[in-house]
């Protein structure tokens, strides 16, 4: 039967699951909030981040993750709510007081400065011996692979290098904290998938406490120990992305993660204390009453979790739907199957093995209904 | 509808008042600590002697005293009845749009041909065209006199080829005031134009193109259209250059053709009629002011979605 | 300026094309006339002003530079336009990163209001200040000249930064920020050196445009900046001594602009282009 977790769930699933013993905590940020004119950019803004850890905030464009990371640095003040860095209050400190790292979008380098410039500028900044910045430079170059680089201006770097210069810029001042702003989205796919690799495990080899913003779900899903899912402003769900994904706590995140499919549907109750849900286009599952009302809702399911089958399935044994589109991605073949004036999408592994399905034919629809979320209203 | 269920809530924590306070108020401290310097010198003397300006075109001059304490709209009324001040106003806006009108024509061409055609010779282009922005007046003027004399070039030239008896009257006249305007002013047009034109996305033209449409109609329907703005502030500048021009009428005009600039002069320095003086400044002011606020307005509802430069 | 620019690809030897050539260097001999005339006569061997001159002579160089008006003129021109340089090139600058980098109640009031001096007649602002000079103690003179010329260099240096602004990165600011660099660090090297075309170019401007005044500086002085010594020449003289002046003064502003010109280009070289 189906789990919604949908409605309110205890909250002891969140924070520190699955760690045995608690971890320090490097940064807090506690009921942030901050509005620009009449714009509500973050409210309600509240996070922890332990030492080690990478913590992805992950939401669509203004979603407000921006401003929370300005916050974070410094750039912002909140209007209320409060900031600690290991458990010192710098709501309004300034940035350049905070020993925070920062990587930015399209890196900022400074373009008038070489690269060896670039990167001890912080260190420069703090005015240590000149012996100290030779060798932390020599020790970040080295880790990022920069060697030979160090002459160079910017503008004769490729994007992935200027980007592994600005990670060296952040990292020689051996920040308590290091914040990506979409740090890696300026770079074409391939290498933004093997820089996401890179920066993990040396984000891990150094044990680096790291805050990373992205509306790229994969990204954040990749680089993350811990996701915070954004929206309008508030931190809607925090968790592993495992829990994010599997146990979605709004609608919103359910939405936002994965590729989903939306039916209506309409729950009714039995005599024995279960609900049935129909939806219609002819799908029907049993679920156990009380955690969602009866009458209209929705049917949420994962298109990976839908399979195609030329005979009636158990969720699906009224009229067969017909497969308008498919499409071959390399790894899945996606269809998309049209059901009484809805589309759903499926999503099977190339290698799922089973029958060629076409275009035009008739298939009913399965899934695991243990594998689907139900949503009360419309 | 599921709502969002709230993380378990925190104590809420205590913005220090004290420093987020400072930290806003420095903030918000800070652009007005940059324009310090700006102020000191802008604020007593320009915008003071505007406002002293204004004060003083409602005295009265007075033969024996400098300027008589009053409030009296007789300078204005003496800027609009007598015929000498009307002249002088009459004559500036007419050179104003009469330069405006050439300059556009000939420069619009011109900034076209810069942006569009002259590859590697554009730089030697905006060289020759930044050349009466910098070089001195003097020199220029040194120059048209040189060439509009009655005996200078031109005429010499067009005696020698019998186009006309007697030679034509261009220096000290209102004909030698406008080239010496028109050449001045003639980058101010073609700079803001050729800086609109090349704003353009190429890749317009390559749809325009695409879609079907030669050059002469790509040219109408996409360039000219989307270079408006910077036609417009072209004009503008000419406009309000050519009213307030001061040394080339001093210099090249005659007293037949009084204009506005070196009328106001003489009413201040010559006779002394301070009052008077500042009420024709004042019309003047006015009269800028006017004309580029009603265009900004005329050009934005005319074009309500191109961005001004 | 794209290769498939509509001209070029047309054929270059069509008439039509030819044509426009024609007008385009007529333009530019329009253009260049007076200022090629005044140089050529400047080496003229007469005293009437004829073109093109009999002879060639350096005759008016030497008399210009005998010419004790001529002489004290310029350094006057030219302390004048140095310190109007330097003061609107300081206070331009500061404002037009307050109008970039920050938005404040005012800010566009602020921003017409610097525009101004560029757009109103120079008779008016200078009748203003004759009448307001006594107001602060002051007579004509060279502070008086200094500050009323820099009105005008004000606005200059403030549009020349700004447009220089616009093709600057702030997160530079933010990175240099975070890195531990103060306010004043930041400034000095991030901002400073990455404005410094921008910077210059008006400060030239600026330069230029005090050593060429005339309307402020009728009113400002008592006509002893080297223009207005001009003026008077020709008004009374016509002889070519002044257009020797003149070259000078034309290669000076040539040379003037070279220079910024050089400066802005070495910047090109190492921007970072995002």
């Amino acid at each position: 039967m189906t789990d919604p977790r949908i409605a309110a769930t205890a909250l002891a699933a969140e924070e520190g699951n699955g760690s045995a013993r608690p971890r320090p905590v490097d940064l807090e940020l506690l009921d942030v909030s901050k509005s620009f004119g009449r714009v509500q950019a973050v409210t309600g803004g509240s996070l922890v981040v332990h030492r080690g850890e990478t913590l992805a905030l992950l939401g669509p464009s203004g979603c407000g993750k921006t401003t929370l990371l300005n916050i974070i640095a410094g750039f912002e003040y909140p209007d209320t709510g409060e900031v600690r860095l290991r458990g010192r209050p710098i709501t309004t400190v300034a940035p350049n007081h905070r020993d925070i790292g920062l990587v930015l979008q399209h890196y900022a380098l400074f373009p008038h400065l070489t690269v060896r410039r670039n990167i001890d500028y912080g260190l420069r900044a703090r005015r240590l011996p000149a012996a100290t910045i030779a060798e932390r430079v020599g020790e970040v170059v080295g880790l990022l692979k920069l060697d030979g680089l160090d002459d160079r201006y910017p503008a004769q770097l490729s994007g992935g290098q200027r980007q592994r210069v600005a990670v060296a810029r952040a990292l020689a001042i051996r920040p308590v904290v290091l914040l990506l702003d979409e740090a890696l989205s300026a770079l074409d796919k391939n290498l933004r998938e093997q820089m996401q690799v890179e920066l993990s495990l040396l984000l891990r080899r150094l044990e680096i406490t790291t805050v990373l913003v992205t509306h790229d779900q994969r990204e954040a899903f990749a680089m993350g120990d811990r996701i915070a899912v954004m929206e309008a402003g508030r931190i809607v769900q925090t968790g592993t992305p495992a829990e994010v994904y599997a146990r979605p706590r709004t609608r919103f995140v359910l939405e936002f993660l994965g590729s989903t499919n939306c039916l209506a549907a309409e729950a009714r109750a039995t005599a024995d204390g279960w609900l049935e849900v129909w939806t219609g286009q002819g799908l029907r599952l049993r679920q156990r009453a009380g955690s969602v009302a009866a009458g209209r809702a929705r049917l949420y399911v994962r298109a990976e979790d839908v399979r195609l089958s030329p005979a009636p399935t158990p969720v699906h044994d009224a009229s067969p739907g017909r497969v308008g589109l498919v499409t071959f991605l390399g790894a899945v073949r996606r269809y998309v199957v049209l059901l009484g004036g809805e589309q759903v999408i499926a999503e099977v592994p190339v290698h799922a093995g089973g029958d060629e399905v076409s275009v035009d034919d008739l298939v009913y629809l399965d899934f695991d209904p243990e594998r689907s979320y139900l949503v009360a209203g419309e | 509808m599921t709502g969002v269920a709230s993380v378990a809530a925190p104590p809420l924590g205590a913005a220090a008042p004290g420093a987020a306070w400072l930290a806003r108020a420095r903030r918000r401290a800070a652009p007005w600590l940059l324009l310090l310097p700006a102020a000191t010198v802008l604020i007593p003397f320009f915008l003071l002697p505007l406002v002293a300006l204004l004060r003083n075109s409602f005295n009265r001059d007075d033969p024996t005293a400098l300027m008589v304490t009053d409030f009296t709209w007789v300078n204005y009324a003496q800027v609009v009845t007598d015929p000498l001040y009307l002249g002088s106003f009459v004559n500036s806006l007419a050179m104003a749009a009469a330069v405006t009108a050439v300059t556009l024509v000939f420069g619009y061409p011109f900034a076209y041909y810069l942006v569009r055609w002259a590859g590697r010779g554009s730089l030697a282009l905006r060289w020759v065209i930044y050349t009466p922005l910098i070089v001195s007046v003097i020199a220029r003027v040194f120059g048209w006199m040189v060439i509009i004399a009655d005996s200078g070039l031109v005429n010499t030239a067009l005696l020698t080829a019998g186009i006309i008896d007697e030679p034509l009257r261009l220096l000290f006249s209102a004909g030698g005031v406008f080239l010496g305007l028109a050449h001045r002013y003639f980058p101010l047009m073609v700079l803001p134009i050729a800086s609109s034109i090349a704003k353009i996305d190429p890749a317009l033209l390559r749809v325009s193109a695409g879609l079907g449409s030669r050059t002469v109609r790509t040219f109408f329907h996409v360039v000219l259209p989307l270079s408006l703005p910077g036609v417009v502030a072209g004009a503008q500048l000419v406009f309000a250059a050519v009213l307030s021009d001061f040394v080339m009428p001093l210099l090249m005009g005659s007293t037949r053709f009084r204009m506005l600039a070196p009328a106001i002069f003489d009413e201040a320095i010559g006779n002394v009629s301070w009052a008077s003086a500042a009420a024709m400044a004042m019309v003047m002011l006015a009269v800028v002011a006017g004309m580029l606020l009603v265009t900004n307005r005329m050009f934005r509802l005319a074009a309500p979605w191109a961005r001004t430069l | 300026m794209s290769p498939e620019s509509s001209g070029q690809a047309a054929g270059r030897a069509t008439a039509g094309a030819l044509l426009y050539r024609a007008y385009v260097v007529g333009i530019c001999v329009f253009v260049i006339a007076p200022i090629a005339v005044a140089i050529v006569l400047s080496f003229s061997s007469v005293s009437q002003l004829r073109f093109p001159p009999p002879g060639l002579s350096l005759q008016w160089y030497a008399k210009a530079l005998a010419t004790r008006e001529f002489v004290s003129g310029f350094t006057l021109s030219v302390a004048v336009a140095a310190s109007v340089s330097a003061v609107s090139m300081v206070a331009g600058t500061l404002a037009a990163l307050a109008i970039n980098h920050h938005r404040f109640p005012g800010r566009a009031v602020v921003q017409v209001f610097v525009a101004m001096p560029l757009v109103l007649p120079a008779v008016v602002i200078g009748l203003g200040l004759l009448q307001t000079l006594a107001w602060y103690g002051m007579r004509t003179g060279f502070a008086a000249v200094v500050l009323g010329h820099a009105v005008i260099g004000i606005p200059y240096v403030t549009y020349l930064v700004l447009a220089a602004l616009a093709n600057y990165d702030l997160s530079l600011e933010h990175a240099s920020l975070s890195l531990g660099a103060g306010r004043l660090r930041t400034f000095v090297q991030v901002t400073l050196p990455l404005l410094r075309p921008g910077i210059v170019a008006g400060g030239a401007f600026a330069f230029l445009l005090s050593f060429d005044n005339v309307a402020l500086s009728l009113f400002l002085t008592r006509g002893d900046t080297l223009p207005l010594r001009l003026m008077q020449h020709i008004q009374y003289y016509a002889d070519p001594s002044v257009a020797a002046v003149s070259t000078i003064l034309v290669v000076i502003s040539l040379v003037v602009m070279l220079v910024v010109g050089r400066t802005l280009r070495q910047r090109e070289d190492i921007r970072l282009v995002t």
